[in-house]
């Protein structure tokens, strides 16, 4: 069932095309990217962003469409990484191309890690919730420093590092956080599109109405958040793999899920596209921070500046502003064939 | 075993009415504006280096440099409320709140480390190192102290909001906003002052802390996700649901530290909260969920 | 006439407050039936608990015979019961389209897919009247507007037995004709209406049977006019003297009588 069938002024034919073309090219330019711009910096700093991205877009998928303020990703992040960690070293295996086919076991298990805790944290109501999942971040932390028979503690675990040259080494790991990414994005897609994305949006709105319309809401948050674990755990196993090693604190960030909240806000919460505009602007920012200020401080005070001015003054994203900017000015342009559109008022 | 439990026991108790404090203010922040201020950890953190830097520059006893750190922390919250949280529009109010407070909680951060570094302080007073010793027991000084402390404050805090005009309209906007503005309570002073309250009660909680902890601007992730805890655990809006939960899991943690082991007694401390949440989702002391509005 | 609802002696309690002490009656299928009362007669209490929304002390509610009591509100729904709400409720950042769309869940699997076509979501909305505003949030829609997506969202599970809770509230006198007019036309259809109002003349007007509430029990029921001149409901109301209650002059759709 396609929502796009629509009077909407940006959904005429025209633009449709447009949107596919801009994919099709962006699409191109991302797998050329390490290809033409070689540099070690750069493509870490690209990769990176993909991760980030993908991250942004499937924690969007889940808190964007439903409303719910999830800021416990990091656990499945952290959990697809030492499950990653975990497999290689017990599994004695060889840094390698093959190890890339971990990547999404680590994400099965990420899922399954977010069955239990979306169960437990999705009973309350929505205060309740954020609490939780930050609460479960901390507990995760913890377990990380305290289940020293799976994690090493904070002594952390080495993964097994690939053997190719210098040079080519991030291209493996930007085309791996590339897959990630796409994979992140077309099931947020593919989610925004269908009738089960249209009832998350329900939920968003008026959660116990949706309820009393038969909406199986418990069931179909449980899953999206399932799906969000699955995805966050898959990027946790490429971020493992690229830095060779997985500690507590690295692996399950607090600044991680602050990050990847901004990222949605300021791109668009509850577009597909949001999140991508936010990944590309914030990640690349922040890494050019941390390089270029030494005292940890100033790139604190200017990450917390930028998301009070994000949340202060567009609170809608610049994807969803970008829109109805636009909106209003064609229907401004055009009343009459507007009106046309419409067809006739009964 | 026996003693070590009690003394476990007692410590519980005596910290536990510290984190109260704390987690009294977050909670009535709650309670009347339907926000979780997150930035509360790091400014009890604010808090402690007021005090530190009273004490070392200045040479004020911890103790009396709350006349000024209180009033100080205060204007704090009533500018945070007034420069951010009132101008979140009501649509999703909570959510953004959480985010906004989050920022403000980073920039706080930030600023603590631009003038004080990461390195460790801790704040120094005569009641320090000195315990009283009493039936076997060594209490620290500075531990009866904050507790009474603490206690001093939350009774204060109490008489304020049953006993006082102000207080009333406080308890009266947690029970019902729209009610409260409809009968001509001014929604956005009652607001300010219980945010600048909330915050104002985190000088006493950071002194303290700051008296019986190192401390550094990294403090408060540790200690907002424990006051969130204890604030959940409660039940949210109860002051005095997290006045027992704070207790409560407290004496669990040190217990814990004592009957197994210290490593796993912080995850217990969070552990609690889990298993509380599945028996009793919205806390010892919240409103049971209705079915639907 | 069969009863397709049966409400059983209900009662409930919040706290000290007796919201509904013993409530009962019952809707005859394929009626129109007015609920009405003066304010906390207890209403919407019975409303919420006949729809799950609220579960009741004690009693029963039946519908078409089945035992429904403390049954789910998606439960109940999907048995064919839709219900508005005073306060109107929409799915603001969805266009009406969407709205529409989400009321098809409800929908037993078999008929779901046919619920969910584009055709049948537009013949909702043109027979409420909004099809030039299908693609617009129904957030940005007037009141008068938001109730009748309300309505035409809960039309699209095809219930067989509606709820109205106050469905002339805050809207202007044409838009209140229209609704009268639509609720007999889905009623012609088949459809059993439950509605609960305060404006009298529309209630007069539409309803085939009218019972009357006060403080948590039903005290009066029957035929509009008898209902009219009821003593017990005239004093309910007005604590005995007799107004223009008693008699009049125009009915629902605004035209003399």
């Amino acid at each position: 069932m396609s929502l796009q069938e629509t009077a909407d002024p940006l959904a005429k034919p025209i633009y449709a095309n447009l949107r596919r073309s801009v994919t099709v090219v962006a699409l191109i330019a991302a797998i050329a990217f390490p290809f033409v711009f070689s540099n070690p910096a750069v493509t870490s700093i690209a990769m990176f962003t993909l991760l980030y991205l993908g991250a942004a877009s499937t924690w969007n998928m889940f808190c964007g469409f439903t409303g719910y303020m999830a800021l416990g990703n990091a656990v499945f992040y952290g959990s697809g990484a030492y499950f990653f960690a975990n497999l290689t070293t017990h599994l004695n295996l060889n840094g390698g191309v093959g190890l890339f086919a971990l990547v999404p076991l680590a994400g099965i298990f990420a899922g399954l890690v977010a069955l239990p805790v979306g169960w437990i944290a999705l009973r309350t109501r929505r205060h309740t919730f954020v609490v939780i999942t930050i609460a479960m971040f901390f507990i995760f932390q913890l377990l990380a420093y305290n289940l020293t028979a799976l994690t090493n503690g904070s002594a952390g675990m080495q993964v097994p590092s690939p053997i190719w040259g210098a040079k080519t080494y991030n291209t493996y790991f930007y085309l791996a956080s590339l897959v990630v990414a796409l994979i992140a994005i077309g099931l947020a897609w593919l989610v925004r599109r269908s009738s089960f994305g249209l009832e998350l949006l329900a939920i968003r709105d008026d959660e116990d109405r949706a309820v009393g319309l038969g909406v199986h809401t418990t069931k179909i948050k449980l899953l999206t958040f399932v799906l969000t674990g699955a995805v966050t755990g898959m990027c946790g196993a490429v971020y493992a793999y690229y830095l060779g090693s997985v500690y507590p604190p690295f692996a399950f960030e607090a600044i991680f899920d602050v990050t990847i909240a901004l990222m949605a806000f300021l791109g668009g919460l509850g577009t597909v596209t949001g999140p991508i505009i936010g990944a590309l602007l914030i990640e690349p920012a922040q890494q050019w921070l941390t390089l270029k200020f030494t005292n940890g401080g100033i790139a604190l005070i200017m990450f917390g500046a930028l998301f009070l001015i994000v949340i202060r003054y567009m609170p809608e994203g610049i994807v969803t502003s970008l829109a109805q900017l636009i909106r209003k000015r064609m229907r401004m342009k055009a009343p009459a064939l507007a009106d046309a559109q419409q067809g006739a008022s009964s | 075993m026996g003693t070590e439990i009690a003394k476990a026991i007692v410590g519980g108790v005596l910290t536990g009415g510290v984190y109260a404090l704390m987690a009294a203010g977050l909670t009535l922040i709650f309670g009347v504006m339907e926000i979780i201020n997150i930035a509360q950890g790091a400014l009890v953190v604010v808090g402690a280096y007021l005090s530190f830097v009273l004490q070392v520059h200045l040479h004020i006893d911890p103790f009396i440099g709350l006349i000024f750190t209180m009033p100080i922390m205060f204007v704090l919250g009533v500018t945070i409320e007034w420069g951010f949280i009132r101008k979140l529009k009501t649509q999703n109010r909570t959510a953004l709140s959480i985010l906004v407070t989050y920022a403000i909680a980073i920039v706080l951060e930030g600023i603590l480390t631009m003038i004080f570094s990461t390195n460790l302080k801790t704040i120094d007073a005569w009641y320090v190192e000195k315990s009283l010793h009493v039936f076997g027991f060594y209490l620290p000084y500075v531990y009866l102290f904050g507790f009474a402390l603490a206690a001093g404050l939350l009774l204060a805090l109490y008489i304020f909001l049953y006993r006082t005009r102000s207080g009333q309209s406080i308890r009266a906007a947690v029970q019902n906003r729209t009610g409260a503005e409809l009968i001509g309570i001014n929604i956005n002073r009652v607001s300010a002052l219980t945010f600048g309250v909330g915050v104002a009660v985190t000088a006493g909680g950071g002194m303290i802390f700051g008296a019986t902890n190192s401390f550094n601007p990294n403090s408060s992730y540790d200690l907002i996700s424990r006051l969130l805890v204890i604030i959940v655990l409660g039940g949210l809006g109860s002051i005095g649901g997290s006045l027992i939960a704070a207790i409560m899991a407290l004496v669990i943690e040190d217990v814990t530290a004592v009957v197994w082991s210290p490593v796993w007694a912080s995850t217990m401390f969070f552990a609690v909260l889990i298993v509380v949440l599945i028996v009793r989702p919205n806390g010892l002391f919240g409103q049971k969920a209705t079915r639907a509005q | 006439m069969t009863a397709v609802l049966e409400v059983n002696d209900i009662k409930k309690s919040f706290g000290g407050l007796q919201a509904l002490a013993g409530c009962s009656f019952s809707v005859k299928e394929g009626s129109i039936t007015g609920l009405i009362g003066p304010n906390g007669s207890g209403k919407t209490t019975m409303f919420n608990v006949i729809t799950g929304y609220e579960t009741s002390d004690s009693g029963s509610v039946k519908f078409r015979g089945k035992d429904v009591t403390g049954m789910q509100p998606g439960g109940v729904c999907r048995l064919g019961v839709g219900r508005t709400f005073q306060l109107t409720r929409v799915f603001g950042r969805l266009n009406l389209l969407e709205n529409i769309q989400v009321g098809s869940r409800g929908v037993p699997k078999e008929k779901r897919k046919e619920m969910y076509s584009l055709e049948r979501r537009r013949e909702l909305l043109e027979f409420v009247g909004l099809t030039h505003l299908a693609h617009e949030k129904a957030g940005a829609l007037s009141y008068g507007q938001r109730k009748l997506v309300e309505l035409a969202t809960i039309l699209a599970q095809e219930p067989k037995v509606i709820l109205l809770d106050e469905p002339a509230g805050g809207i202007n006198p044409t838009l209140i004709g229209q609704m009268a007019t639509r609720i007999k036309e889905l009623n012609s259809r088949g459809v059993t209406f439950l509605v609960v109002e305060h404006n009298m003349e529309f209630v007069m007007g539409l309803c085939d049977e009218i019972a009357v509430m006060e403080r948590g029990a039903v005290i009066a029921v029957g035929k509009p006019e008898d209902i009219r001149n009821d003593a017990r409901v005239l004093d309910a109301y007005l604590g005995g003297a007799v107004g223009d209650y008693a008699t009049p002059t125009t009915n629902s759709e605004g035209e003399r009588a």
